[in-house]
């Protein structure tokens, strides 16, 4: 069988407000059941690239293409998209149900299919008590799933979320989490989910594109953007990085299966010294690069002990974060450079004081250089 | 009776003392007026009689109340169709641009009213600049705009339109447009989604507009007296007669009364029908 078309394909789209381009020339190519996010901070192009699928903007130039026909100028009316606004942008003056059902009623279909599909879609987010309260009747939760609702009973193409769970309380926002994955895999349907929460991202997405400045940065599975950033910017963005600035002093190729153009390498670190690492994307020798640590890759072991890693370096505990599941570490190497460091707290492992002597190793794999 | 409650019952006596100072004293006055004789020479002879009200239901000032609110409907309705346009317009301009046209409209306020009507009269007259306009275009005679129907339409419609624009657009300006957005995503046309969204969601200010409207034009004697000349008698006019002219001010109290009790219905009509929608 071939591949159904994508569902959103966006070709060289730019787009200026005034003298901001909001949207500086994206390519990006979604597909079909996919639930993918969009992840940058305030100000990166994210909700203007939304309301260009959703038809609320047409981009200056480029081809906004939806089950492959072109739409950059068709109205959103006209589009088989629909939108979860921010702040879920409920109609006040109506309840529950009639929210739901404008869309339909809007498509004239049959007041019997109307109120069919608007209980069973009610049903299906818990609402179905709920049917005749109006909005200011309910709480940011339930507002939340009446957005949803009134979207997904349309049965859209692709479902576009401009952060829908940032207004919600963190509590609400972990638990809205597992529902929203849940409705997705159980309606099948492609969800475009902005947000600028990186954790959000990783726990829900199938691929995350990493914008910044209108641009995408990196396009990749959460494991993808987590594991192997190809930017300083990505590797601090998602996720927390120990980023240190070095140059490289020798680099051969690595040869491991799956690891596409990876090349072991020496850089030199200012504030650590000599360290093995993972290069990536063409850097040679004598360039200038960033060295991104995850902190939870770099372990501890008692002073004197067995080094069993690639790199290893003494270090003094500065400060020490007990967190129950984990444990945060300050710890200043002997050239002076501070490092963060995670463990997992474990009876087996113990707990470093601050001022205690240990010694500070990792992977040469976990260690990666990107070009600055 | 909680703290809160006592507290604002408290904080309510200033607004009661001036609310009976200058509206239930006048008022009073006027009621126990209407209830009194005219003096000979005007003034008030204080022999009750009802006589007053029972002139009310002459057939003359039945016309001139009717004809009075059909004006004062004419000119709401004319005042909601030219302000709707300009407050949804001042109420999606920039913020900067907004504040500035808050204060255009409410410039011609700076003018005491009977000049802008004096300078309406000029406009309008024989030999005014749109006389002297339509005659150099088309040539013949210049055309009787002033002391007509139609002036007084006009003149009620500039005087009272800033009344609906402002409140209607205090309401359009704090709306959340991502509604229009949505309606539009859930395949409303623009259209559509002017009337199932901006509109019913624009009302509050719609009514606000329209009562302020009604009211004032109901009691206004000024402007159909400068642009109607005498062709056009307005409940006000007739009020502002009976008091100033003909000096019988048990008839005026009872003229006023009865315009009153009418608007009074309609607000409660109107009211009962918004709780009821
Ligand atoms: N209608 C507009 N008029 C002018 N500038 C705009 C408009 N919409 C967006 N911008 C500008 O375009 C840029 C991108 O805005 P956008 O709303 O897409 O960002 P975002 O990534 O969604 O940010 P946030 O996380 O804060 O919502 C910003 O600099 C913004 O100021
Ligand atoms: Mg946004």
């Amino acid at each position: 069988m071939p591949d159904p078309a994508p569902s959103v394909e966006l070709k060289g789209v730019f787009k200026r407000f005034g003298d901001v381009t909001a949207v500086d020339g994206v390519d990006l190519t979604i597909r079909k059941g996919e639930f993918f996010a969009l992840l940058g901070s305030s100000g990166c192009g994210k909700t203007t690239l939304l309301r260009m699928i959703a038809g609320f903007e047409y981009p200056d130039s480029g081809g906004v293409l939806i089950q492959g026909r072109d739409v950059a100028r068709v109205p959103p009316n006209e589009r088989p998209v629909n939108m979860v606004f921010q702040h879920y942008a409920l109609f006040p003056h109506m309840t529950v149900e009639d929210n739901v059902a404008f869309g339909l009623r809007m498509k004239r279909l049959p007041e019997a299919e109307v109120a069919e599909r608007t209980a069973e879609v009610l049903r299906t987010v818990q609402l179905g008590a709920l049917s005749a309260r109006y909005p200011h009747q309910l709480s940011g939760g339930q507002q939340q799933r009446v957005a949803l609702a009134r979207a997904l009973v349309n049965r859209p193409e692709v479902l576009l979320l401009d952060e829908p769970l940032a207004a919600l309380d963190e509590k609400l926002r972990q638990e809205m989490r597992h529902e929203l994955k849940a409705l997705q895999v159980k309606v099948g349907i492609t969800f475009v989910f902005v947000t600028h929460d990186q954790e959000e991202a990783l726990a829900l997405a199938d691929r995350i594109a990493v914008m910044r400045g209108g641009r995408i940065q990196q396009l990749g599975t959460p494991i993808e953007v987590y594991e192997t950033p190809t930017s300083r910017f990505v590797a601090d963005f998602v996720g927390v990085s120990n980023l240190l600035e070095g140059a490289v002093t020798e680099a051969e190729p690595l040869l491991m299966e799956g690891k596409g153009d990876a090349r072991r390498a020496l850089l030199d670190v200012s504030g650590v010294g000599s360290v093995a690492a993972t290069l990536f994307n063409g850097v040679k020798a004598g360039d200038k690069v960033t060295l991104c640590l995850r902190p939870e890759r770099i372990h501890l072991a008692s002073d004197g002990a067995q080094a069993e890693l690639d790199n290893r370096q003494p270090g003094l505990v500065e400060s020490t974060v007990f967190l129950g599941g984990e444990v945060r570490y300050r710890v200043r190497l002997a050239e002076g450079r501070e490092l963060e460091v995670h463990e997992t707290s474990s009876p087996l492992r113990p707990v470093r004081r601050p001022g205690e002597r240990v010694l500070v190793q990792w992977r040469a794999e976990d260690a990666r250089a990107v070009a600055e | 009776m909680s703290v809160e409650e006592s507290h604002h019952r408290r904080l309510g006596w200033p607004a009661l003392a001036w609310l009976s100072a200058f509206l239930g004293v006048p008022m009073a006055l006027i009621a126990a007026v209407s209830l009194a004789t005219k003096g000979p020479y005007g003034g008030v002879e204080w022999a009750f009689s009802l006589g007053a009200y029972g002139r009310l239901f002459d057939g003359l000032y039945i016309g001139v109340f009717s004809r009075s609110l059909a004006l004062a409907g004419l000119n709401t309705l004319l005042c909601a169709v030219l302000g709707f346009p300009i407050a949804y317009w001042m109420a999606r301009s920039s913020k900067r641009m907004q504040g500035a046209l808050v204060l255009a409209v409410l410039i011609p306020f700076w003018t005491n009213v009977l000049v802008r009507l004096y300078a309406w009269m000029f406009i309008l007259g024989r030999s005014g600049p749109l006389n002297s306009g339509l005659v150099s275009l088309h040539g013949g005679e210049p055309a009787e705009l002033l002391f007509t129907r139609g002036a007084v339409v006009l003149g009620l419609v500039y005087e009272h339109l800033p009344f609906m624009i402002l409140p209607l657009y205090a309401t359009l300006e704090k709306l959340d447009w991502a509604l229009v957005d949505a309606a539009q995503d859930l395949y409303a046309t623009p259209r559509q989604a002017f009337f199932k969204i901006t509109l019913p969601l624009a009302r509050p200010g719609l009514t606000a507009g329209a009562i302020l409207v009604f009211v004032w034009t109901l009691g206004d004697f000024v402007t159909p007296d400068i642009l109607g000349g005498s062709k056009v008698v307005m409940a006000g006019n007739l009020i502002h007669q009976q008091y100033l002219v003909l000096r019988d001010w048990p008839f005026g109290s009872a003229l006023s009364l009865g315009l009153m009790a009418v608007v009074g219905a309609g607000l409660f009509a109107a009211k009962r029908q918004e709780a009821a929608a």
